[in-house]
């Protein structure tokens, strides 16, 4: 923050008349989500702060609205940043908010970049206007996450999953791209408070592995109830619960020895602010820090780009941008395709001494292939 | 008519059905639904499946078997209610009423597996008997630490606690405070070494209890003792205390932050693997639906049988069977487990015993029995010398406190926010209400019965997910709560708790008719052995003794029990001491662990010293109680039995009694005495200073007089020249005070900034547009409700329960086929729901019939629960998405083409039609939109929302006029004399069970038609819409703020919400930016906050010094507010650290969250306009039929 002030500061000093630039920012700080939105927040002001590092045409600043994972706060949220004259907007997070306040954004022609919403509806351009996501939809992770299972030699896997819009789109997607024999697909709620039962279910049934479609609280809590349970079944996971994390949310670090998750390709992360993020950021799910963090970048960049159509102008820049969340392409329905996913892996003996490593990589051409 | 029809037609099957008997009668009509049922699952040949070929087969599959399998477990349900309505009275009826529950889980099972042969399909369900032991429990005491809360506010303060959820999450937030705490700090940051640390797990709950307690003093002190003053209604404290919750949260947000906390005494209590009780079990699975095999595989069971002496498990053929129960693993040897963490463990326990502490301090001391008299009566508690504010006061802390300790224990279990607590009120609502609201012991009997509903409903909803295609359906655990207590009031309309105590009046009176002869010479002999239990005093019907011997050994069992583990998981334990000293015989600062600073180390090993002290306490307590205690009775029981058999009499002693009465007399003298002395002390000094209040107040009241009086004077004059005379509650007065209201609100919703831009007018009327669409909702909404429960006086807590009718309905029907929809035209869907919304209504009318007000309020704030989950979890209620994504969208939208379009759509190069978004960027179209557009001078077709504020505008109107239409008839007035007296009502002659039906129906319609709009307004929603954290609340907000009764003032309320909401918006977008408007404003609420927050002292004693002031010119109310205020900052200056600031700021900037204030100023605004304006900004204006006499009717 101080390093923002320090920078409108000389700017101030420079020249006198530079213009500042509003860009929006839906976070969404009540709601179900509410515990994240420190973090996305965060990867919206580090963005903010690095564009404004980069160049010394405009002073970016981001108005941050509350969209409480909600479509009628969202739409007044929307409201809101449309009248403090915003460029474009990063957000929403939710998709149902992301629904709303599209409604009123596009009204007044305002362009919106989604970093968490996931639901595939939202792919339709004439429903939704004027909107892009720096999230694959759920359709794209799950090939990924069936072909890990496959190259680790699964035959017979269990998915558990939240049943939010995430979880269940992705459980959907895994199980399509699925060829074999499936052993349970089970959801649980985004507040459960205990996954007993679930996995008391899945040791009964005798699976061989277990697909974990979940965040990192609750992918903890799940990880703790399988140890609890004794379960020696393979673990796996998506995105959601992907980083360092998952490590420091367990009390015990052995439970996630051996969990393999899939992740949008670190290899292709650009700039620093992953590992600034892991530094000192706030506990947040970090794919959607990143994300957050992309969309502000993107709009900047957009903007900078000197072409009066917003609209044109980010899809401009989303072509090959390389975001802290990977490589981004916006198709013409706003969405993107995603580059591939990495496949990272657990290990740990005792509570305090767990690793994450990625040593695997899948993309839609190759399948999955060896890093080194 | 009976007679009649006999004479007629004797053989008429009308006349057989009326000669049958209500059983005979009910039991036919269950019969017959239930065969209908089997038949369409089995055969899909019911008559589900008939209309569906009527419809030619439009009728989704899944609608007609769901809808039969609703069908078969609600006659199951059915079956139920005939055996307690119906069956006569004896052992036949008990033993059904006894089976009931395990009747109702065969009928689900058997629907289940009836459904899965129909469809071809099998599933397996898991019964893991200890695991579901284990989560009973942990669901149960959740649930019953709020639930008995509720239940002694009820009982002592009669009215339902909306807040009480909020002391369990302040007990969640004093754990994380104490753990944050320097003091503490030390022993939760140490790494693992496998002993657990029992003093912060202690200390947490003893000061959960305490510091929570204290809340609640504070909440009843400034909030409800006002509201009993005036002999306010139940319901009033009920939605008071909904404000009071809105504000508890906004409070722990502000300062806590939003983030996920975890209370962890030490980290080992969380090491899931090693700390935890390993349990045998039995696993029961059964296999539903279709059983067969292929030929050429096997299926294995999971018992074993023994061949030629090794066991091995059994291996099948051809089918497989229903049920296979087995306890080993697949070696035939290793029995199988189930693990209970002892994070998860000690949540039932503390909470179950301190639960048991509270019935023993109810049912046994005098303060129980004062405040059992309170509650009885207060007023003769009052003339009986029973302090009654204390009784409140004491009431108030043990309610919060008992959640607070709850919430403490509970925190240790999974990560928390602020908004945990509030998921479990509901269930709580459940728990109370079937044992019986008021009833302790109700509670607990309800707790245990939801819990084990919720954790035996899981495993069959995650069976049947799978097969089913709704893995979804788990989440449906989660409202089965809601779902069995409709069902449980279906059947005993005055829940668990009345049906015990009718069974108990019962049993009492019986025994009081038969003369029954004790055999004191058994029980001498029976007391002789078997003394520890009691029994030998219940074979003589001298139950309360006989439950003081066996609860002592049972007491003292358990306590003996806890300590030793308690011994074994500590470092009372010599070689766990080793363990953690490795080797040497003490700690000392050699062992502390290395993360720790210097002087956290020094603090370490003092705690260390006194957490051996206090585990050595621990342990020891429970080796002096057992086997002590056991012992102790036999001998009482040897030598009474020596009494007995020698012929002596034995007179009871009362020694007991009398200890007891002088230490509780000897108590009361003290506290009586320093309670004078501190009352002399303060009298002096306040008489040395009385000549300031004196002085003061003279002042005050001659000014007062001066400007009151000619105020008064003036406004009444005013009033009466304006014929106005009873103000706003005059019909004149009220449109006036309206119109007042509405210009400001217009004058606000005019000033809304916007920033300057090329297209500012666009802009401005979007938002005008925006807001406008938002209020009539939810003035449309409030309208609603005021029907409901303004006007008819139910209590209507389920308002988006109509609304999500409403949106779902017209959302589905209106979406395109091959997204799942059915693409209706939206006139007709739009009427479809209104229709479906009426019938909900109506349908909801004749079961609730006979409940309270209260009981109705929690059946529908379930209802919209219920749909709520099954929007999540129901595939059918999906479209708009390729797949199958959670939530509605892609519907059509009113006139949306017509708007941009114009009638006749312009098509592109390929011929097709544009869409309404490509129409509007077509130059000079002549559309709607452009002329509209150029109309307001927006440089550009004026924005879709428009129109929808139109239609919304129209809308509002249309309802308001038809309302005031209705209300206006004789119709109104018989509904204003239900709220008034139901039973008045129903002398009168009129049929009020209609009458509140058609009035349920009517608002039901109108919401469901303010859901449509809704849904047109988002474009699309997901199940999170329905939370009612953001909806019904706030309608009621509104409700309450506007006036009760008067529909003018809904529309005040509704817009003061919805204003609001926007205000808040502008706020929030400020706070990071400087050049909007409104940015200083945030700046200073910020800065504000922030020296709250960090200058702690010095706001404590500014708080005691307008304290001082207060008191000084006795202005009671504001001297208590400070008062509590600087108790408030001197504890927290106590309890949080500078860590605590880290934790909740991450970003090190302590800032105010706009949207919190928002919601703590709801909150504010609902207490305090039901304290000092109770009607409301607009009060109902009542009939005032004209009297002969004029003038000399107002004059008296």
């Amino acid at each position: 923050m101080s390093a923002a002030l320090a920078g409108c500061t000389s700017n101030d000093d420079e020249t006198e008349t530079v213009t500042t630039i509003k860009i929006g920012f839906l976070n969404p700080a009540t709601g179900p989500l509410a515990q994240d939105a420190a973090g996305f927040e965060y990867g919206a002001l580090q963005a903010v702060i690095d564009l404004n590092a980069a160049q010394d045409d405009v002073v970016f600043e981001a108005v941050v609205a509350d969209s409480g994972c909600d479509g009628t706060k969202g739409a007044a949220a929307a409201q809101s940043l449309v009248d403090a004259n915003v460029v474009a907007v990063a957000g929403a997070a939710c998709s149902g908010a992301s629904m709303a306040a599209n409604a009123v954004l596009s009204a007044a022609g305002i362009p919106m970049i989604s970093y968490a919403s996931t639901n595939p509806s939202l792919s339709n351009a004439t429903a939704y206007p004027n909107f892009f996501r720096v999230v694959p939809s759920d359709a794209i992770q799950g090939p990924a996450a069936a072909a890990m299972m496959v190259s680790m030699n699964v035959t017979n896997p269990a998915i558990i999953h939240m049943t939010n819009d995430y979880g269940s789109g992705f459980a959907d997607a895994i199980e399509g791209a699925w060829n074999g024999s499936l052993c349970a697909k089970i959801g649980y709620a985004e507040t459960a408070t205990s996954v007993a039962s679930e996995i008391t279910q899945i040791d009964g049934l005798g699976c061989d592995a277990i697909f974990m479609v979940s965040y990192v609280t609750d992918g903890a809590m799940i990880l703790n109830e399988i140890a609890g349970q004794n379960l020696s079944t393979m673990l796996f996971s998506g995105d959601g619960p992907a980083g360092l994390g998952l490590l420091e949310e367990l009390s015990d670090d052995s439970v996630a020895d051996g969990l393999y998750v899939t992740t949008p390709r670190a290899g292709t992360s650009y700039g620093d602010f992953e590992a600034r993020y892991d530094a000192d950021g706030p506990a947040s799910i970090k794919q959607y820090v990143l994300t957050a963090y992309d969309a502000v970048s993107i709009i900047g960049k957009a903007y900078n780009a000197d072409n009066t159509d917003m609209d044109a102008s980010i899809a401009t820049i989303g072509t090959a941008y390389e975001g802290a969340s990977g490589l981004h392409t916006f198709l013409a329905n706003g969405d993107v395709g995603g580059d591939g996913y990495d496949i990272c892996g657990y290990t740990a003996a005792g509570a305090a001494d767990g690793t994450y490593a990625c040593s695997m990589y899948w993309t839609v051409a190759d399948g999955v292939t060896d890093a080194s | 008519m009976d007679s009649e029809i006999k004479e007629h037609n004797p053989e008429s099957i009308l006349h057989r059905w009326q000669d049958l008997s209500q059983l005979q009668r009910r039991l036919l009509i269950a019969t017959l639904v239930s065969l209908d049922a089997i038949i369409g699952l089995l055969y899909q040949a019911g008559i589900g499946n008939g209309i569906d070929a009527i419809l030619f087969g439009n009728l989704p599959n899944d609608m007609v078997w769901l809808f039969q399998s609703v069908q078969l477990i609600s006659m199951g349900f059915f079956f139920v209610k005939i055996v307690f309505d119906d069956l006569a009275q004896g052992w036949f009826r008990i033993s059904l009423m006894v089976l009931s529950p395990l009747f109702l889980l065969l009928t689900v099972l058997f629907t289940i597996e009836l459904l899965l042969l129909g469809l071809d399909s099998s599933a397996e369900i898991f019964f893991n008997l200890s695991s579901i032991g284990f989560s009973t429990l942990t669901w149960s005491s959740t649930y019953l630490a709020i639930a008995v809360g509720c239940t002694l506010t009820y009982s002592v303060q009669r009215y339902g606690n909306f807040a009480q959820s909020e002391f369990f999450m302040l007990g969640m937030y004093v754990a994380a405070m104490m753990m944050w705490m320097d003091y503490f700090f030390p022993l939760v940051e140490t790494s693992k070494d496998g002993v657990l640390v029992w003093s912060v797990l202690v200390w947490t709950l003893i000061g959960a209890f305490v510091l929570t307690g204290l809340a609640g003093v504070i909440i009843d002190r400034l909030v409800f003792r006002g509201f009993r003053d005036r002999k306010s209604s139940a319901d009033v404290m009920m939605i008071a205390s909904l404000g009071v919750a809105l504000i508890l949260r906004a409070i722990v947000y502000l300062r806590f932050g939003a983030g996920t906390k975890l209370f962890e005494p030490d980290i080992d209590w969380r090491i899931a693997r090693e700390q935890q009780f390993e349990v045998p079990t039995l696993l029961t699975k059964f296999n539903l639906g279709d059983r067969s095999i292929a030929s050429g595989e096997t299926y294995i069971h999971g018992s074993c049988e023994q061949v030629d002496g090794v066991s091995s498990q059994i291996v099948s053929e051809g089918s497989k069977p229903l049920a296979d129960v087995y306890s080993v693993g697949p070696d035939c040897v290793t029995e199988l487990t189930s693990n209970y963490a002892y994070y998860n463990a000690a949540m039932p326990f503390v909470i179950f015993a301190s639960v048991g502490l509270l019935m023993l301090l109810l049912t046994k001391t005098r303060l129980g029995r004062r405040m059992r008299a309170v509650a009885d009566n207060p007023e003769l508690a009052a003339s009986c010398g029973i302090n009654v504010e204390r009784v409140h006061m004491t009431s108030a802390f043990l309610s919060a406190g008992i959640s607070g300790i709850g919430g403490a224990i509970f925190a240790m279990t999974i990560r928390y926010s602020p908004e945990t607590g509030f998921t479990l009120l509901l269930p709580a609502f459940a728990v109370i209400v079937l044992g019986t609201i008021g009833s302790i012991r109700g509670a607990v009997v309800g707790a245990v019965l939801i819990g084990f509903v919720r954790s035996i409903s899981s495993p069959i909803l995650m069976g049947i997910g799978g097969p089913l295609e709704r893995s979804n359906y788990a989440n449906l655990s989660e409202v089965m709560p809601y779902v069995m207590i409709i069902a449980i009031l279906f059947i005993m309309p005055k829940g668990i708790g009345d049906a015990f105590d009718k069974w108990n009046i019962k049993r009492t009176r019986m025994r009081a008719e038969d003369d029954f002869v004790p055999n004191t010479k058994r029980a001498s002999w029976l007391g002789v052995f078997l003394a520890p239990t009691g029994i030998h005093h219940f074979s003589v019907r001298n139950s309360i003794r006989g439950q003081r011997y066996l609860l002592s050994t049972l007491i003292a069992y358990i306590v003996y029990k806890f300590s030793a583990f308690v011994k074994d998981n500590s470092i009372a334990n010599d070689s766990t001491l080793h363990l953690l000293t490795g080797g040497d015989s003490s700690i000392s600062l050699s062992h502390a662990p290395s993360k720790l600073l210097l002087d956290q180390q020094e603090a370490w090993l003092s705690l260390m010293q006194f957490e051996q002290g206090l585990v050595e306490f621990m342990s020891g307590i429970g080796f002096l109680l057992w086997p002590t205690v056991p012992v102790v009775l036999y001998l009482i029981a040897w030598w009474e039995a020596y009494h007995v058999l020698q012929g002596k009499e034995i007179t009871p002693s009362n020694r007991f009694n009398d200890v007891f009465s002088t230490l509780s007399n000897r108590y009361a003298s003290i506290s009586s005495s320093l309670g004078s002395t501190w009352r002399k002390a303060t009298t002096a000094l306040d008489d040395r200073l009385s000549f300031i209040a004196v002085k003061t107040q003279q002042w005050t009241d001659s000014v007062k007089t001066k400007v009151s009086g000619a105020f008064v004077q003036k406004r009444d004059t005013m009033l009466e020249q304006l014929n106005m005379p009873y103000g706003r509650e005059s019909g004149r007065g009220s449109w006036a005070l309206f119109a007042v209201l509405t210009v400001v609100m217009a004058i606000l919703l005019y000033w809304l900034p916007v920033a300057n831009s090329d297209q500012i007018s666009f802009v401005k009327t979007l938002q005008i547009s925006n807001v406008l669409i938002t209020f009539t909702i939810f003035a449309i909404l409030a309208l609603s409700l005021n029907l409901h429960t303004g006007i008819t006086g139910q209590l209507n807590f389920g308002v988006i329960f109509f609304a999500s009718i409403g949106a779902i309905t017209v959302g589905l029907l209106t979406a395109p086929k091959e997204l799942h929809g059915y693409d209706w035209p939206i006139v007709y869907a739009v009427i479809f729901s209104m229709i479906l919304g009426a019938l909900a209504g109506w349908l909801l009318a004749y079961p609730t019939a006979r409940l309270r007000s209260d009981y109705f309020a929690i059946i529908t704030i379930s209802l919209g629960e219920i749909v709520r989950v099954l929007l999540g979890g129901e595939p059918l209620l999906r479209a708009g998405s390729w797949g199958s994504a959670v939530g509605i969208s892609r519907y059509k939208l009113p006139l949306q083409e017509r708007w941009f379009c114009g009638s006749d759509v312009p098509v592109d190069a390929n011929n097709v039609p544009l869409s309404p978004l490509a129409c509007s960027k077509v130059e000079g179209l002549d559309s709607m939109a452009a002329t509209v557009g150029e109309l307001l001078n927006l440089g550009q077709p004026a924005p879709y929302m428009f129109v929808l504020a139109t239609i919304g505008l129209v809308g509002l109107l249309l309802t308001w006029w038809l309302l005031n239409t209705v209300l206006a008839s004789p119709w109104g007035r018989i509904l204003r004399a239900i709220r008034e007296d139901e039973e008045v009502a129903q002398h009168h002659g009129h049929d009020v069970l209609r009458h509140k039906a058609a009035s349920l129906a009517l608002g039901g319609a109108i919401a469901a038609f303010a859901g449509a709009l809704w849904a047109w307004k988002l474009t699309g929603f997901q199940p999170s819409f329905m939370s009612p954290a953001n909806t019904t609340f706030l309608v009621w907000a509104a409700f309450i703020i506007g006036g009760v009764g008067n529909n003018r003032g809904m529309i005040i309320g509704a817009s003061i919400i919805v204003l609001m909401e926007f205000v808040f918006n502008v706020l929030v977008a400020a706070q990071g930016s400087s050049d909007l408007p409104l940015n200083e404003v945030a700046a200073n609420i910020d800065n504000f906050f922030g020296w709250l927050v960090l200058e702690q002292v010095k706001v404590m004693w500014i708080c005691v010094a307008v304290m001082i002031l207060a008191h000084l010119v006795k202005w009671e109310s504001v001297r208590e507010i400070f008062f509590w205020l600087a108790v408030i900052f001197a504890l927290a200056s106590l309890f949080f650290d500078e860590r605590s600031i880290e934790e909740a700021y991450p970003s090190g900037i302590v800032r105010a969250g706009m949207a919190y204030v928002k919601v703590l100023l709801i909150g504010l605004l609902i207490v305090f306009s039901l304290r000092y304006n109770p009607k409301g900004l607009l009060p109902e204006v009542p009939y005032r039929p004209s009297h002969p006499a004029g003038k000399g009717v107002e004059e008296q």
